[in-house]
């Protein structure tokens, strides 16, 4: 039997006293892939963000679970300890400090949390090697200022193959395609199945069936207004791409 | 004159000082030490502390620190070591690399300039003068190791006041590299009164670093003038980690045409520390380049200020002048108060300043938490990151290692 790994039960979320999650319910079992799709502004970063522990949105109700246990009590570096990763849809510029510069702090908190020994400076550089190839990025890259005057693709390959790097248990992958040219949308993607297992699953967010050929969800959810108003297969996808969502708008109106 | 300034004038025996002491006291005697009327130490009363902390001082009791107790943790490299403003034989281990020569000032028949309009604490310093330091880099030498001077301000048997002294000489053509540490031991109030006089002849290089570490029962003030003649660079890295009330003066004079002054400085201050640099570029000759970088990060409820003056002078024409200030308070409750202050006389010049007061951006704290970098970690990279800028111009590995630690300890607490 698949193991519940993430269970979000009628989660309610506001920012800055604007309701944007209106009760959303989902599980997430090992070795499933979820997409998520929805017009803009309809609070697919906002879950995210909520899951990952971003403070600046309060949670109004509802619950999560994570393994079992209530992922809203942690830190965000715990969630991340615990097996959590998020892609940002944009992620930040950090002057000054380097992805290999953090990255060594990260993996060896998240190792020590897990109960694993530490890694040294050879060991860390050689873990970097493989994973880099993972997703062919380049180590001048990584010594790089993070995100500072990376291309959209770069920063987008850069969170990918820090997902390499921390081994989660699930991945939350905001819009990873977007920016993407057709050739490193293939090496994302394929970066993406290499890290699959039975083990682990993976949420992927995009506007574009296109990627979902590369990644094949197992489910399919349409997001509207802070619900989740529609599951389905992949078919889902291809419906969604070619007839929009103003039928569903429309059904959702309705009913 | 207030009492405290009785209490700090001290009367060692007669000597080849005797009369710049005395004309210096005078001087201080007559002006007494700067109050919170004094323009220039508004936002730095030490006068107020010094009156509480030293009213009943009575001389510094003889140090009896030994070898292992002053080993800087982390800085192993030959060092001169002053006790109390004296030089310490036993503790020192002097290299003195070909090229290098270092003298008392009475060997080198040393007169301080002793004048009306200078800084009150540097008067007082020369009302106390009983000796000093003076390191010459010979001309055309070229010396790779740092010179390390270290100041032990000893307050373990009693309340301590230090008038250290050093005079540092590049002649023409010269290289070289000086970190001067000033720090403490003992818990009782203790006050380091230190003047650095530093000269760099035509075409010569230096490098001066400052390390404050100092604890929370130290006060510090710090007088350093620096005289840049012909094409020489000198380049000064100061950074303040601690004290209860720090104030650097550093006063650089380009008095001759095609000389370049590089000033860094980062300071970090936390609790109710307060560390004040003000600094002077005096651009008195044409075709002179300064380059002026402070960046602060305060935590607690510490105050922080930053107050840079540049003089253009009128014949300083094509002068290139940068200053920047960048602070970040990592807390609600610490402050910076920063000033910069151009005089530009002559017409043909480029300069130009600027300031920021930030807090660390939320956005970057949660993505490196998001990795799963806790709290504490997460602001010594971004804090590092910030610093770095400063940091990297410690050309020494050794010496850069000691800082960064220093500011990491800082950060975590
Ligand atoms: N920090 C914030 N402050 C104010 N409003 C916010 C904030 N974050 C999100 N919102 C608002 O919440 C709503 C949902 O935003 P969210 O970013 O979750 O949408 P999205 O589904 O990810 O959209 P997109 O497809 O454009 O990425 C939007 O109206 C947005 O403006
Ligand atoms: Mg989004």
């Amino acid at each position: 039997m698949l193991r519940i790994m993430l269970k979000i039960k009628d989660l309610k979320a506001s920012v800055e006293g604007k309701e944007i999650l209106k009760g959303i319910s989902l599980e997430v079992k090992a070795g499933e892939v979820h997409a998520i799709m929805g017009p803009n502004g309809s609070g697919k970063s906002t879950l995210s963000s909520v899951l990952a522990g971003r403070e600046e949105y309060t949670v109004d109700g509802g619950s999560v679970e994570f393994f079992g246990k209530d992922l809203l009590e942690f830190a965000p570096e715990e969630r991340a300890r615990e097996g959590l990763f998020m892609a940002f849809q944009y992620p930040v510029e950090i002057p000054g400090v380097s992805t290999t510069n953090f990255l060594k702090t990260a993996v060896n908190q998240v190792r020590e949390h897990r109960g694993l020994p530490a890694l040294d400076a050879v060991q860390f550089l050689q873990n970097m090697k493989d994973k880099m190839k993972i997703v062919d990025i380049d180590q001048s890259l990584l010594k790089r200022s993070l995100n500072e005057g990376f291309s959209g693709g770069e920063k987008k390959r850069n969170e990918i193959f820090q997902m390499a790097m921390l081994e989660p248990k699930l991945s939350i992958l905001d819009e990873t395609d977007s920016g993407l040219d057709i050739d490193a949308l293939k090496i994302v993607a394929n970066g993406v199945n290499t890290l699959k297992s039975p083990e682990n699953a993976t949420i992927v967010i995009t506007h574009y069936q296109r990627l979902l050929d590369y990644i094949v969800p197992d489910f399919v959810h349409v997001l509207l207004n802070g619900k989740i108003v529609k599951s389905g297969t992949k078919e889902l996808a291809y419906e969604l791409e070619e007839r929009g969502y103003d039928w569903i708008k429309a059904e959702f109106a309705n009913a | 004159m207030t009492e405290v300034l009785e209490r700090l004038l001290q009367k060692p025996e007669d000597n080849s000082f005797s009369s710049v002491r005395e004309q210096a006291s005078l001087l201080i005697k007559e002006k007494g030490l700067p109050d919170k009327k004094n323009e220039e130490y508004k936002y730095t009363p030490i006068s107020r502390i010094l009156e509480k902390s030293f009213a009943n001082y009575t001389g510094n009791k003889q140090s009896q620190l030994d070898v292992l107790r002053t080993k800087i943790p982390g800085l192993s490299m030959a060092q001169m070591v002053f006790v109390n403003g004296q030089f310490s034989e036993e503790l020192s281990h002097c290299p003195c690399p070909i090229g290098m020569e270092v003298s008392t000032l009475e060997d080198k028949n040393y007169s301080a300039s002793v004048e009306a309009n200078a800084d009150e604490y540097a008067l007082l310093n020369a009302s106390n003068l009983n000796g000093g330091t003076i390191i010459t880099f010979k001309k055309g030498a070229v010396i790779e190791p740092l010179i390390a001077i270290v100041h032990i301000t000893d307050s373990s048997k009693n309340q301590a006041v230090a008038y250290p002294r050093v005079v540092i000489r590049a002649e023409e053509n010269a290289q070289a590299s000086v970190v001067e540490l000033f720090t403490g031991y003992g818990d009782a109030a203790s006050f380091t009164n230190a003047v650095t006089e530093i000269s760099c002849a035509n075409r010569s290089m230096l490098t001066y670093i400052k390390i404050g570490n100092e604890n929370d029962n130290q006060l510090h003030v710090g007088n350093t003038n620096v005289d840049v003649a012909g094409n020489a660079v000198f380049t000064s890295i100061t950074a303040n980690f601690g004290g209860q009330m720090v104030r650097n003066n550093l006063r650089i004079a380009l008095h001759e045409s095609y000389s370049e002054a590089h000033l860094f400085g980062l300071y970090m201050p936390d609790n109710k520390e307060h560390i004040d640099n003000h600094t002077v570029v005096d651009h008195q000759m044409p075709n002179c380049e300064s380059n002026e970088l402070y960046k602060g990060i305060l935590n607690g409820s510490s105050t922080g200020v930053f107050n840079g003056k540049i003089f253009v002078q009128q014949d300083a024409q094509k002068t290139n002048a940068f200053q920047s200030n960048k602070n970040i308070l990592l807390s609600d409750n610490a402050a910076i108060n920063t000033k910069p202050q151009l005089e530009i006389w002559a017409d043909d010049v480029k300069c130009s300043h600027g300031c920021t007061t930030g807090k660390l951006d939320n956005e970057q704290l949660f993505y490196l938490k998001s990795r799963g970098i806790d709290e504490s970690s997460a602001k010594v990279l971004l804090v590092t990151a910030f610093a770095n800028e400063v940091l990297e111009q410690i050309k020494d590995e050794k010496v850069r290692v000691y800082v960064q630690n220093l500011l990491h300890k800082k950060i975590e607490g």
